[in-house]
């Protein structure tokens, strides 16, 4: 292999995760969880012995035993005893198999997203397509599709842009990590990394389709479960569902459908509910895979000239105006308390 | 009583023990490079956890206490034997080594250059001091550096050192091995 180069952090970070996760699909764990179920169970059992729980349980027990036994005593011999025993025996053998069949599966779905997660973390240019449609009030169902925007990714840099000719908007985060939106043709703010709030982040990454944190939170929070698409056999589907963290509550399902081969996400639909309740479906399509020049990912290459940024030092406070407008007034609270104004010398 | 009903909340817990538990026995194994005494500081670290599952919802917040507390037990244990470091792979590793590759989806060529990564990333690291080791591992897991600092029981600013330390050890020995390999 040649391969004279040097590395990048991400770069880094994704080898020695690929690491981390081959060795641990090769273990088995059924082994050492007998043997902490055992040990805990025998410690609990110590701990009831020492705390003389056991005893007072032990002599009730003993006496529901002896009346359970007693009833059995004049069943031993029926047919019908041995009809209950076959089947709780079978009924038992069904859950066990359900239990282990569904954590199996759990766990091979996580491996495909995790997966995917590597693959999605090298710098190379993908482009998807954005629907986005809402249901949940009437009338909606008959509605078109809302918009169809386009989604650039690269690692962690991405760009949204609007497909709208008339209206002409586009956001993204750069390769230091500033997040920076248009204002119209020939103006445009960035928040630099220190200045975005958490929310913010998150829900953006979500949005954005920045995979690192999307597959994070749905391997985090969410129960998986994948099925083979009889139709589609080159692709491997994820379901996300059952979202038991609630750190992101807006965020409802999510589907996956992931290239067997490439590892690649093909398709993504995200089920989330906005502020008003409604259901917001988000549709990400994969369209294709084209190098983009590196200032296709920076504010700077998306206005016109004369163009004007604002920033933390360059008229701050019409980059908050422009928060308000956008994100609500908490938002741009969080935003003047993270650059507080200097306090003017008394004369 | 409690007793009782910390028994009888721990069946949904076994899922969580089963779906966390490989790969922080194969972290455990990274950071002490040593099969048996992982799986029985693992072992240990389940235990105590779910021992105190009354206590904790580990749902929610088990797996981070878990690392963190892996991450404390080994390091305490690496600092206490001297650190030996193996540079041939374990026969387990050997005999598993296929499954880890889709040989139906890679030429043989790239699955060669796969196991190449992998065994030059494992040497990488077996070379780091445990702390960096710790560090880099978590980081790649996806913790943040306050979470590592918790874990190792340093600053933040200095689990930032530690990682970034580790990035360059190990980013430098994938260019050495890939150097002297293409040379």
């Amino acid at each position: 292999m040649s391969l004279t180069r040097s590395f990048s952090d991400d770069e880094i970070d994704a080898f020695v995760l690929r690491h981390l996760e081959q060795q641990a699909e090769s273990f088995d764990p059924r082994p050492l969880l007998a043997r902490i179920q055992r040990d805990v169970t025998e410690n609990d059992a110590t701990l009831l012995r020492e705390s003389g729980v056991e005893d007072s349980a032990k002599s009730n027990g003993l006496k529901t035993t002896a009346i359970t036994f007693g009833r059995f005593g004049r069943l031993a011999n029926s047919r019908a005893l041995r009809r209950f025993a076959y089947a709780a025996a079978s009924l038992a053998t069904i859950v066990l198999m359900a239990v282990v069949w569904r954590s199996t599966e759990q766990e091979s779905a996580a491996a495909v997203v995790r997966e995917t997660r590597l693959i999605h973390a090298l710098p190379v240019d993908r482009c998807y397509l954005v629907e986005v449609q809402r249901r949940g009030y009437a009338g909606a169902d008959i509605l078109p599709v809302n918009r169809v925007d386009r989604l650039w990714t690269r690692g962690d840099q991405f760009f949204l842009e609007s497909t709208n000719a008339e209206h002409r908007w586009a956001w993204g985060r750069d390769e230091t990590g500033s997040y920076w939106t248009t204002y119209g043709r020939r103006a445009g703010f960035k928040l630099e990394p220190d200045e975005i709030p958490g929310w913010l982040e998150t829900s953006c990454d979500i949005l954005s389709m920045r995979l690192e944190t999307m597959l994070d939170e749905v391997l985090r929070d969410f129960t998986l479960t994948w099925d083979h698409d009889a139709s589609h056999p080159g692709l491997k589907v994820v379901h996300a569902s059952d979202n038991r963290g609630r750190r992101l509550p807006w965020l409802k399902e999510a589907r996956l459908e992931i290239d067997s081969e490439t590892k690649v996400l093909r398709k993504a639909i995200v089920f989330r509910r906005d502020k008003q309740g409604q259901i917001v479906t988000v549709t990400y399509t994969l369209a294709g895979m084209e190098a983009q020049p590196d200032g296709s990912y920076q504010l700077e290459s998306r206005l016109e000239q004369p163009a004007e940024i604002y920033t933390r030092t360059n008229k701050p406070e019409k980059r908050i105006e422009i928060v308000t407008k956008l994100f609500g007034r908490e938002a741009a609270r969080q935003l003047r308390g993270l650059n507080p104004q200097p306090v003017a010398s008394p004369k | 009583m409690p007793q009782n009903a910390d028994r009888s909340d721990r069946h949904p817990l076994d899922a969580w023990v089963l779906n966390t538990l490989p790969r922080a026995v194969r972290y455990a194994q990274s950071l002490l490079m040593n099969s048996s005494d992982a799986d029985d500081l693992v072992h240990d670290c389940y235990c105590r956890l779910l021992q105190k599952s009354s206590r904790y919802d580990l749902a929610r917040d088990g797996t981070k206490l878990l690392y963190r507390s892996i991450t404390n037990a080994c390091i305490d244990r690496a600092r206490k034997v001297q650190r030996t470091v193996s540079i041939h792979r374990g026969d387990d590793d050997e005999s598993t080594d296929h499954m880890m590759i889709d040989t139906k989806s890679e030429t043989p060529a790239a699955i060669v250059a796969r196991r190449e990564l992998n065994d030059a990333i494992g040497l990488a690291l077996a070379g780091l001091p445990v702390e960096q080791r710790a560090a880099l591992e978590l980081k790649s897991m996806g913790y943040s550096l306050a979470e590592i600092a918790q874990a190792i029981e340093v600053s933040e600013s200095n689990a930032g050192v530690l990682v970034h330390r580790a990035r360059r050890a190990v980013a430098d020995q994938l260019k050495r091995a890939f150097d002297e390999e293409s040379a």
